[in-house]
């Protein structure tokens, strides 16, 4: 099995030059790295390397030697980063080039083959080479540390990542279930309490009367979070599914536009639908949709004031739907525009005429439509009223 | 057998040990003119620089030698035989003049040891220069073609040896979308491409700088895999990782933890330079079962002895068990017990093996 691109043999490359540094003589080349052609230091380094050999022969000039340089070599078609050194001799440059600190050994053993004055310069330049590398190990050492160090943190981070992932699963089982039991006896609370309301209707006193109504409200209201309870539970657990059919979006919305003007009228607020283009069928769950329609026209009303208009509109983009529900009612600031589509995130906003919020219709929204494809945003100025815009993908 | 000596017992091999250590330099000088005076031709023909080397050697050979007598592993000296084998012959050195040395060795502890002391240093030593002949000249690939994932390792490794991880990490990653399982992955990729690496680092054929960015790349490839690791069913088991401290060499036992992880172990991974009592407040802190800790150089054990002391000694460390693993462990298969662990492992997966079984006993 062949490896490639890496040095795989011991390298040991002595060479004498000139200031310019033109090889004058070749010493010892394990490798066979200089070839006749390459007359030059310049030549033997890799053209992407040779602005640092040019460096490399100026400090050399400069500073009279120049240690552990890291310079590609391309060898026999293999690339190799080699560490050179050189030092200025009576008669010129005298340049090591070795693989690693190990590759030193062989230069030393072919120091011993060199008359005295170039022995003693060559075993002077590995040794100053020996030390030069054994600073940069202390950093290499260091860097692998920190690396070790890094991997240990990304470790922790993504066990603590899956154990609050399961916690958020726990999370959603348990309010899911909870909410289902629930469920049930508030039914039959809010159907014994019609039932109730029915039988005294003529018989009660004003005061039980009145205390029926609140009661019904507050089963209502109680009834309704526990549905966005469910709702948000299933979502979040993964479980949002979508039953898409073939949907005319602009009947969809003149049937719920239709339903929420009865109940606005009652605040006295007027919802008008603008008229509706050409409009394509779209592939959607249509009951999901209209849970987001209601949602936002239901926001938009409990939010106006009596006397007020609600607009909707529905426009056709470039392969999209999008639908935009607009009022002049309370507005909302920009820190809560922020907070509104996570669960329970804005404030606890009471309508104008004291409805309350479950504080998930929105976060429940906002996934519906991204469920499809879509998206959910706002514009409000807080005092002027808000505009809810989601699109579909058409 | 143990020595009495003013009422503290002591072990004698510990004491050979530590003899050698403290008259290292001085055996050094005794063997070398030994060796010189058995073969002039060598002292004549030598430079000063290769004198040089020659009593360095020397001194290695007794450093060696110290550290397998203190064990009483006669494997660790074999192994310090086998690198030498490989190593000596690339700089100049020929196999007849090291087993020469080691005879210097031998005569000069037979005459200056005590010689209680000497019964087994010089054992090591004459069965060294027996098994020299035998030993293989060169370390072999671990990647043959016959490895199950040969070919994906291969392709891996010269992906690292050309400093491209994103290719090794894409390598990896396709691999898993095919359906290969981390646990495979792990013994037929990354373990044999450490062992590779380190191989081709002992042979002067890679540089450090390579050497630490390859581990460094499997390192984080290792880290892509975590989501599928960690989302095992837990069976509220814990283990509490721990190298020894100044050790730079983490991935194996990274494996392990990993490994222990992937059977449902809730694992603790606490690295290297880990004070003693920050792993004693560990494993109490986790309640751990069990405390891993890994050595990969031979000079490291004393140092895990020491630990699994300081362990034993903690009130937390009387109920958990401790298991060793590293080079040294893979050399001698009894030397956890010379260092006072209850188990050891080859590899991770037989790791998570020896831990459900010591804490089943």
């Amino acid at each position: 099995m062949e490896l490639q691109g890496s040095p795989y043999s011991l390298i040991s490359l002595v060479f004498l030059a000139d200031a310019t540094g033109r090889v004058l003589s070749t010493l010892n080349d394990t490798l066979g790295l200089m070839t006749p052609s390459q007359n030059t230091i310049l030549q033997l380094i890799d053209p992407a390397d040779r602005i640092k050999a040019a460096s490399f022969l100026s400090a050399i000039s400069s500073s009279g030697s120049a240690l552990c340089w890291e310079m590609t070599v391309p060898g026999a078609g293999i690339p190799q980063v080699l560490q050179f050194s050189a030092c200025s001799v009576s008669n010129g440059l005298l340049v090591m080039a070795v693989g690693g600190v190990s590759d030193l050994m062989l230069v030393t053993a072919f120091a011993e083959t060199l008359d005295e004055e170039l022995q003693a310069s060559l075993l002077q330049l590995v040794q100053a080479h020996r030390t030069q590398c054994g600073t940069q190990m202390v950093y290499w050492d260091a860097l692998m540390q920190l690396n070790n160090e890094l991997l240990d943190l990304q470790r922790q981070l993504a066990k603590k990542n899956i154990q609050l992932e399961r916690v958020l699963e726990e999370k959603n089982r348990v309010s899911g279930m909870v909410a289902h039991d629930l469920r049930n006896p508030l039914a039959i609370m809010e159907m014994y309490g019609e039932y109730l309301q029915e039988e005294t209707a003529s018989s009660a006193s004003p005061q039980v009367t009145e205390f029926l109504a609140i009661q019904q409200r507050s089963l209502r209201f109680m009834r309704g979070m526990v549905d966005d309870l469910l709702d948000f539970s299933a979502i979040e657990a993964g479980y949002l599914r979508l039953e898409r059919q073939e949907t005319d979006p602009a009947a969809l919305l003149k049937e719920v536009v239709t339903h929420q003007c009865t109940l606005a009228r009652r605040k006295g607020i007027e919802i008008i639908l603008l008229p509706v283009p050409a409009c394509p069928v779209l592939l959607i769950d249509p009951d999901k949709i209209e849970q987001v329609l209601n949602n936002l026209i239901s926001n938009a009303v409990k939010f106006s004031h009596a006397g007020q208009v609600i607009e909707v509109r529905l426009t056709v983009g470039e392969g999209e739907v999008e639908v935009a529900v607009s009022d002049h009612g309370l507005g909302i600031s920009l820190e809560n525009q922020k907070k509104i589509f996570q669960p329970f995130g804005g404030p606890r906003k009471i309508g104008t005429a004291g409805e309350k919020s479950t504080g998930l219709g929105l976060a429940i929204a906002r996934r519906i439509v991204e469920g499809h494809g879509g998206h959910l945003r706002v514009q409000s100025v807080l005092g002027e009223g808000s505009a809810f815009t989601f699109s579909l993908p058409a | 057998m143990l020595v009495e000596n003013d009422g503290i017992t002591e072990n004698p091999n510990k004491l050979a040990g530590d003899y050698l250590n403290a008259r290292r330099a001085e055996l050094a000088q005794f063997a070398m003119h030994r060796q010189y005076s058995q073969q002039p031709e060598l002292e004549s023909g030598y430079s000063e620089r290769q004198k040089i080397h020659a009593l360095e050697d020397m001194n290695y050979h007794l450093q060696y030698l110290a550290e397998a007598v203190t064990r009483e592993s006669p494997l660790l000296f074999e192994d310090y035989l086998r690198w030498l084998k490989v190593f000596l012959p690339r700089v100049g050195v020929g196999e007849g003049d090291v087993v020469n040395s080691l005879a210097a060795v031998k005569e000069t502890l037979s005459e200056m040891m005590p010689v209680e002391l000497a019964v087994l240093p010089t054992r090591y030593l004459a069965e060294g220069m027996i098994r020299m002949t035998t030993l293989p000249g060169d370390l072999p690939t671990v990647l043959g073609e016959s490895a199950p994932m040969a070919l994906l390792a291969t392709q891996y490794l010269n992906s690292l040896l050309r400093a491209d991880r994103r290719t090794a990490s894409r390598l990896i990653l396709e691999d898993v979308e095919k359906g290969a399982s981390v646990r495979d992955l792990y013994l037929g990729v990354f373990q044999p491409v450490q062992l590779e690496i380190g191989r081709l680092w002992q042979l002067g054929k890679i540089t450090v700088a390579q050497e630490h960015f390859c581990t460094a790349a499997t390192q984080m490839v290792m880290s892509q895999l975590y989501p599928l690791i960690f989302r095992q069913e837990r069976n509220g088991r814990t283990f509490v990782a721990s190298c020894i401290s100044g050790e730079l060499h983490e991935i194996g036992l990274r494996f392990v933890a990993d490994f222990f992880e992937m059977d449902g172990w809730d694992t603790y991974y606490l690295g290297a330079n880990v004070p003693t009592t920050a792993i004693i407040s560990s494993l109490k802190e986790q309640k751990a079962d069990l405390l891993g800790i890994s050595a990969t150089m031979p000079f490291h054990l004393s140092k895990v002895e020491a630990l699994i002391r300081d362990v034993r000694q903690s009130e937390v460390g009387r109920r958990v068990k401790i298991m060793v693993g590293g080079y040294p462990f893979t050399l001698d298969p009894d030397l956890w017990s010379k260092v006072g662990a209850d188990g050891s492992a080859r590899d991770a997966q037989e790791a998570v093996r020896v831990g459900e079984q010591l804490l089943a006993e």
